[in-house]
């Protein structure tokens, strides 16, 4: 495509023009296709049970699995945004108690692996038994509850999850919030806006279109860390294709099964995002024109866009 | 005549002295043009007066009120940014790069300080605006967004924006320096259209002739402290300090 480019420029100025032959292009392309042919004849010989897949793919357990997966990334996500809204405005503060309560939360949070995290809060039953807040005004108490009962699965994944995205969003959100124009912050005080209207009215909204690409890839990345929650049997996709193989030898079947929705998951959430970018890109002044959930699905991947063209 | 502007031997410095003690004062819609050499804190000035760069000494009386503080029986007491936010809702500022907010419309940059900071109903604000538009001349372009919009066009959008609450006084800061020569005519004209209405007008420029043109004053500013003031004639035609004729003709 490029040096299409440049023969047009090589026109418009008068000069020869000549395509040039790249002989490494064909070269390299017929490697990669000779990989590809031996990692499939690998595959081939190797005694999988390929029949297999469907069957896995639409197991009552697998749906079930992928159903949770969505509302675990969907849940954590959503409030990892709204976590991380707080601290980024908490880092960006006057106030030094709340900027280094955001630091810290954010660097302990990042810090910590999120397998390490999912196994602490799954097991905490073990050393809190019940969790109990005094009432301090009878003296008996107020809130006395299982640990069990509250710590599900879900639950302790749910927090392990939130807790670690939050502290990247806090980043993401405070990079977007940093990244604005400070002449929109000037314009906004000069007119007498205080510091919370201004807050609301300029600073966020305009933030927005820089947060969103970053946190459509975060949102990405959660669905496939939510296979990390298979280590505490909640069952999403992970631990679906787990299951479905523990009583015969179909391991890899039902992987390849589990690897399928995986890309069905993000191959949407990449359609998603590429929607979403389009619908916010007048708010910080990029092209104004809409484009139709269909004609942003098929932008997503740019293989598309060059049979397109 | 009712002084609307005092500003008391004001002192701001940053790495080294920007304003090194200037006092002004504005009446009722008295028209003040700035003129002088860069950095010569010309721009300091006026973002000293409505406090978005808080002078290191010195005061700003606006309409009787001191800004930055509240008086106290015995002292001076220093307000918090949601009060200073208050004292600014009656002066206007038109900045050198326009600085529309990016995700409104002209129209939604318009009524946006009607809206929010002084509550008049969205309707109501809509026809102001609309008005607005129409007396810079872009009623036809109410519903583009600021990157839509010649940087002249823009401007102008920005000045309606900073009229909209009907200020006592309105800061330019340089207005056409970030614009295209042939853009230039069309903000100045708007501005001096505005100069009948009752506002007090502090107008940073380089442009002489409009300064000759619109002002009630003229003031030469250099290092920091106004070398030389008067009527817009006397200053720009027959100078009495040497710095002043040097700038002069220099442009």
């Amino acid at each position: 495509m490029k040096s299409m480019v440049n023969d047009d420029l090589k026109r418009s100025l008068g000069l020869p023009h000549k395509s040039i032959v790249h002989w490494s292009r064909p070269i390299v392309a017929l490697l990669v296709l000779l990989l590809i042919v031996l990692v499939i004849m690998l595959f081939w010989r190797a005694k999988i049970n390929y029949g297999a897949v469907p069957k896995y793919f639409v197991a009552p357990l697998m749906l079930e699995g992928v159903w949770n997966a969505i509302k675990l990334a969907l849940l954590a996500q959503t409030l990892a945004i709204v976590v991380g809204a707080v601290l980024a405005v908490m880092r960006l503060s006057s106030n030094s108690v709340s900027r280094s309560i955001a630091s810290v939360y954010v660097w302990f949070w990042r810090a910590v692996p999120v397998l390490v995290s999912l196994l602490i809060w799954f097991n905490l039953a073990l050393v809190l038994q019940r969790i109990q807040i005094p009432d301090p005004f009878s003296g008996g108490l107020l809130v006395d509850l299982n640990t069990n009962d509250i710590l599900t699965p879900f639950v302790a994944a749910l927090i392990a999850l939130t807790l670690n995205e939050s502290a990247y969003m806090a980043e993401i959100i405070r990079a977007g919030i940093m990244g604005v124009d400070p002449g929109q912050l000037e314009a906004a005080r000069a007119l007498g806006m205080s510091s919370d209207q201004t807050l609301r009215r300029v600073t966020l909204p305009q933030a927005t279109r820089l947060i969103i690409p970053p946190t459509s890839n975060e949102l990405i990345n959660m669905i496939k860390e939510t296979s990390l929650v298979s280590v505490i049997s909640y069952i999403e996709i992970t631990e679906a294709a787990n299951r479905l193989s523990a009583a015969n030898l179909d391991i890899i079947p039902a992987l390849f099964a589990a690897v399928v929705w995986y890309l069905i998951l993000v191959t949407i959430a990449t359609f998603f995002q590429r929607w979403i970018e389009d619908r916010t890109n007048n708010a910080g002044g990029g092209s104004q024109q809409k484009k139709s959930l269909m004609r942003a699905l098929l932008d997503s991947y740019n293989w598309f866009s060059v049979v397109k063209r | 005549m009712n002084t609307v502007l005092e500003v008391i031997d004001v002192h701001k410095r940053f790495e080294h002295p920007v304003l090194s003690g200037v006092s002004l004062s504005l009446r009722q819609s008295e028209v003040v043009c700035v003129i002088g050499p860069s950095g010569g804190g010309k721009s300091t000035l006026l973002k000293c007066i409505n406090w978005l760069t808080p002078p290191d000494s010195g005061a700003i009386f606006f309409q009787g009120e001191r800004i930055g503080f509240e008086k106290k029986p015995d002292h001076w007491k220093q307000l918090g940014e949601r009060a200073i936010a208050h004292q600014r809702k009656h002066m206007g500022m038109v900045f050198q790069h326009f600085n529309l907010f990016r995700n409104r419309t002209a129209l939604e940059n318009v009524i946006e300080g009607l809206v929010v900071v002084h509550k008049v109903s969205r309707e109501e604000a809509l026809i102001r605006g609309r008005a607005l538009l129409k007396r810079v001349g872009l009623e036809h372009r109410a519903n583009a967004y600021p990157h839509e919009l010649s940087g002249g066009q823009q401007q102008r959008v920005a000045i309606a924006r900073a009229v909209a609450a009907n200020p006592a006084l309105i800061l330019f800061d340089e207005p056409t320096s970030a614009l295209d020569p042939e853009l230039v005519g069309e903000v100045l004209a708007v501005i001096k259209d505005l100069t009948r209405e009752n506002s007090a007008m502090v107008i940073v420029t380089h442009e002489i002739k409009f300064a000759l043109d619109v002002s009630d004053r003229v003031i030469f500013m250099d290092q920091g402290v106004i070398a030389e003031q008067g009527a817009a004639d006397q200053v720009i035609n027959h100078p009495r300090e040497e710095r002043t004729r040097q700038f002069l003709s220099a442009i």
